[in-house]
C-alpha cells in the first residue's frame, strides 16, 4: 500500500487548505478520501528544511508559514518561477504549432473561395462590398479580375442592395432569397443572410449566388415530359371513351341489353384508367414541388354537406348510416374546392370501404381558432399503430385483397396529404384496430392581408429585375345589416360576377383579379401609371353599376371602392392594403 | 309569313366549331353534337381553325390546346384580336390540367375548359350552361 509520503514526492508543489487528519501509517487511499469527500479545495504540503514532506492541517499550515516567513517567500518565488516558465513555454509552443495553421487554414479558404462554383459576396454594414470571389463575378457577367467598385456598380444595376434592403423591411428578418437574371442570361438564384457577431452585433451582409439556369431548364423538361406522357395517354381514351358514351346515347341507332351491359364495362374501366393516370400526374406534380392550385374563399362546411350528400346512396346500399355534423357560420378557408373535394371524396369512400354493415361514418367540421378541422369518422376495421405508420406512403392500401372491384392506384392518402400541405395545413389520424379510424385534416383560415401580400409579392417577384408601378383597387360592399345572410349573397353574387368579368378588365398576365372574403374582392393592376389605373377603375365602376342596378335594385347595399398605387400612394408594399382601405369610397350611382 | 320568319330565328341552329388534330375525337364529338341538334363544323388545327371561324362566327368554339401548325393558344390569341373576335364563347379542350396553359387561355378570354378523357355529357352541360348565360348577356346588353 502507498504512503503518503511516496505521494507527495510526485507533487512538487501543492498548498492550500485542507484538513486531513493522518498519521504515519493513514493509507494514500484514505487520505484521497478524506480530501475526496471534503471537496478537496486545496491541500497544504510544506517542504521544510529537513527532506521529509508533512503534510498538515489548515491550523498547522498557517501557523508553519507565519514562522517560516523566508521559507513561504521562497515557495512564493518558485511558484511564480515554475508558472512563468511553464507560460513561455506555452506561448513558444503555440507559436510553433499554431501560427502555420492558422496560415494554412487562410490559405485554404481563400483557395476555397476560389475555386467553389458558388459565388460569394460580403457586404459590410453599409453595404458596401468587401469581398466578392471570381465565381461572383463571372455569374455577374464580369472578368475574374474586376475590381470591387465595379462589382458594386453591377449590383446596383441589377437592383440587388435596393432589394436586400427592401425585402429586409419586415423587422427582424435575418435571411431572404430572390432570384435575378444576369447580363448573361443565366438565371441566378441569390440567398441573403446578416452577418453578426457572437454578442449580436451587426457586421454586415454575405450573399450566396447560384446558378439555377440548368435547373430551372431540367424541372420543365420534367414538367413538359409529364405533360407529353399525359397527352398520349389521354387522347386515345378519349376517342374510346367518347364512342362508347356516343353508342350508349343512340348515335348508332337502338342497341340491345347485352351490348349495352358491355358497353357500360368498357365505360366504367376507361373511369377507372382516366382515375389511375390522373393519380399518376397528381403524385408526379406533388414530388415535383408544382401542384398547381387554384386557391378561392370557399366554405367548408357546405362542401362537406356537399360531398356527403353524393355519398348518401353509396353509403346507404352499403347499410352504412352516414352523418354530417357542420357548426353554423365557420369561417371560410381559402383552398382549391376541386382539390379540397378530391381529399374529402377519398377520405369518404374509405371509410365506407373499411367500414362493415351496419357501421356508421361520420363527417363534421369545426372551428380550432387558428384553423378549420374537417373529420371523417368510421367504425371499421381500424388501423394498427404499425401500419399507421405506412399508410401515408405510396401504393399502400390496408389489407389489400385479391379479388374484383375497383381497387385504386394506392397513390390516394399520400395525394391528399401532399394536397393539404400544398393549402399550408396538416392531414392525420387517430385510430385503433378494431375501433374505427378518425381522419383529420386542418385548413388555415382565410386572411384577407396575408393572401392579399401573397399576390403582392408574385407580382413583385415577376417584375424584380426593373423599375414598375402597380395599383391595387378593393371592391366590398357596404350593408345596413352586417349578418344578413341574403344581403351576404347577394353581395356574393355580384362579385362572382365581377370575377367571370374580369378578363375584360386585364391587359397585362400579371393582372390578378382575386377574392379575397365572402364579399370583398382585390384587383392587383400591374405595371400602370395613375391615368391607365382611372380608366381601369372606371370600366370596373361601369360594370359593377349596371350589375347591381339590373338586379339587385332596391336591395340595400352599396358597392364600395378604394385604391391605391404603388410606389406613390404606399411607400412599401406593406402599406398598400391600409391605403386602398382608407379612399373606400361608396360607388356613384349614376 | 312575318311568324314564318320568326320561327326560323327561333329554330335557327347553334353554330359549334370543333377544332382538333385528333380526327377519332372530331369525329365523336360532331356525331353527339350533331345529334343534340348543333350545327357543327371542324378544323383539324389552329390555322384552319381561325379560317373556318372567319367564315362560319360560330356560337361557340371546343378548342384542343396542343395541335401541329398553330396551337389551341396561339389560335385563342388571334381570335381574340379580331373585331368580331369576342364574341364566340370558348371551351379549351386540354390534355394537360396545366394551370399555365388555363392561365394563358384565362387572359385571352375562355368561358370554360374541359379536361380529357371528358364524358361527354358534361362537356353538353357546360355548353348548355354557356348558352344559358349568352342568352341573359344579350338580354343585359339589349
Amino acid at each position: 500500500m502507498a504512503r503518503i509520503a511516496e505521494i507527495i514526492k510526485d507533487i512538487p508543489v501543492v498548498y492550500g487548505q485542507c484538513d486531513v487528519v493522518v498519521d504515519s501509517e493513514t493509507s494514500v487511499q484514505e487520505v484521497f478520501h478524506q480530501m475526496v469527500s471534503q471537496g478537496a479545495e486545496t491541500v497544504g504540503v510544506r517542504t521544510d528544511e529537513s527532506d521529509q514532506p508533512i503534510l498538515l492541517n489548515r491550523d498547522q499550515l498557517l501557523r508553519a508559514l507565519a514562522d517560516d516567513v523566508e521559507g513561504l517567500q521562497e515557495m512564493l518565488n518558485r511558484i511564480q518561477k515554475e508558472v512563468t516558465e511553464s507560460a513561455d513555454e506555452r506561448i513558444n509552443l503555440l507559436q510553433q504549432t499554431t501560427a502555420p495553421v492558422v496560415v494554412a487554414t487562410a490559405q485554404k479558404f481563400e483557395q476555397a473561395l476560389k475555386v467553389m462554383m458558388e459565388g460569394l459576396i460580403i457586404l459590410d454594414t453599409r453595404g458596401r462590398i468587401e469581398l466578392a470571389n471570381p465565381a461572383a463575378r463571372e455569374m455577374l457577367g464580369l472578368e475574374k479580375q474586376a475590381d470591387l467598385e465595379t462589382v458594386g456598380q453591377i449590383l446596383d444595376q441589377l437592383g440587388f442592395r435596393a432589394l436586400m434592403t427592401f425585402s429586409g423591411q419586415s423587422a427582424g428578418q435575418t435571411n431572404g432569397q430572390f432570384r435575378i437574371k444576369s447580363g448573361s442570361a443565366s438565371l441566378l438564384d441569390v440567398r441573403w443572410s446578416v452577418l453578426n457577431s457572437d454578442w449580436g452585433q451587426m457586421l454586415g451582409w454575405v450573399l450566396t449566388i447560384r446558378n439555377i439556369t440548368n435547373e430551372v431548364a431540367a424541372e420543365a423538361t420534367k414538367s413538359e415530359f409529364i405533360a407529353a406522357i399525359s397527352h398520349e395517354l389521354r387522347t386515345p381514351l378519349t376517342g374510346i371513351q367518347n364512342s362508347v358514351s356516343n353508342i350508349m346515347a343512340g348515335v348508332t341507332g337502338k342497341i340491345n341489353d347485352k351490348t349495352r351491359q358491355y358497353l357500360e364495362m368498357m365505360d366504367n374501366d376507361c373511369h377507372r384508367f382516366a382515375d389511375l393516370i390522373n393519380d399518376l400526374l397528381d403524385i408526379a406534380k406533388l414530388e415535383a414541388g408544382n401542384m398547381p392550385i387554384t386557391q378561392k374563399v370557399m366554405s367548408m362546411g357546405s362542401l362537406v354537406q356537399n360531398v356527403s350528400q353524393e355519398f348518401e346512396e353509396t353509403a346507404k346500399s352499403a347499410g352504412i348510416t352516414l352523418t354530417c355534423e357542420v357548426e353554423t357560420d365557420v369561417c371560410p378557408v381559402y383552398a382549391d374546392v376541386k382539390r379540397i373535394r378530391q381529399v374529402l371524396t377519398n377520405l369518404l369512400r374509405n371509410a365506407i370501404q373499411y367500414t362493415p354493415v351496419g357501421g356508421a361514418v361520420t363527417i363534421s367540421v369545426h372551428d380550432r381558432g387558428s384553423d378549420i378541422v374537417t373529420e371523417v369518422a368510421d367504425t371499421g376495421v381500424g388501423i394498427s399503430l404499425e401500419l399507421q405508420k405506412q399508410i401515408f406512403t405510396k401504393f399502400y392500401q390496408v389489407a389489400r385483397q385479391a379479388g374484383p372491384g375497383s381497387k385504386g392506384s394506392g397513390l390516394g392518402l399520400a395525394i391528399c396529404k401532399g394536397i393539404i400541405a400544398v393549402h399550408g395545413g396538416t392531414l392525420w389520424l387517430e385510430s385503433q384496430s378494431e375501433h374505427g379510424s378518425r381522419f383529420f385534416f386542418s385548413l388555415p383560415k382565410i386572411d384577407v392581408s396575408r393572401i392579399l401580400q401573397r399576390h403582392i409579392d408574385i407580382v413583385i417577384a415577376a417584375n424584380q429585375q426593373r423599375h414598375f408601378r402597380m395599383g391595387i383597387l378593393l371592391v366590398t360592399f357596404e350593408m345596413s345589416e352586417k349578418s344578413d345572410v341574403p344581403l351576404r349573397q347577394a353581395a356574393g353574387k355580384i362579385i362572382a360576377e365581377l370575377l367571370t368579368q374580369s378578363r375584360f378588365f386585364m391587359a397585362s398576365d400579371m393582372d390578378i383579379a382575386l377574392q379575397t372574403g365572402d364579399n370583398e374582392m382585390v384587383f392587383i393592376i400591374n405595371d400602370c401609371g395613375r391615368q391607365t389605373f382611372e380608366s381601369v377603375r372606371h370600366k370596373i365602376e361601369m360594370n359593377l353599376l349596371n350589375f347591381v342596378k339590373k338586379h339587385f335594385i332596391g336591395i340595400p347595399i352599396v358597392p364600395m371602392l378604394g385604391m391605391s398605387l404603388w410606389p406613390q400612394d404606399g411607400a412599401d408594399k406593406n402599406g398598400l392594403e391600409t391605403a386602398a382601405r382608407k379612399g373606400l369610397a361608396p360607388l356613384l350611382a349614376g | 309569313m312575318f311568324d314564318f320568319f320568326g320561327l326560323k330565328k327561333k329554330t335557327q341552329k347553334t353554330k359549334i366549331l370543333v377544332v382538333d388534330d385528333e380526327p377519332n375525337i372530331v369525329q365523336t364529338l360532331k356525331d353527339r353534337l350533331e345529334m343534340n341538334d348543333f350545327q357543327v363544323t371542324t378544323a383539324h388545327n389552329g390555322s384552319d381553325g381561325l379560317k373556318v371561324a372567319a367564315e362560319e362566327k360560330p356560337d361557340v368554339i371546343l378548342l384542343d390546346v396542343i395541335m401541329p401548325v398553330m396551337n389551341g393558344l396561339e389560335m385563342l390569341e388571334l381570335l381574340r384580336k379580331q373585331p368580331w373576335g369576342m364574341d364566340p364563347s370558348v371551351i379549351m379542350l386540354t390534355a394537360r390540367s396545366q394551370t399555365q396553359d388555363i392561365a394563358r387561355a384565362n387572359i385571352c378570354g375562355i368561358d370554360d375548359y374541359i379536361v380529357k378523357p371528358f364524358d361527354l355529357s358534361e362537356l353538353l352541360e357546360k355548353i348548355e350552361a354557356i348558352l344559358e348565360q349568352r342568352k341573359t348577356l344579350t338580354k343585359a346588353s339589349v
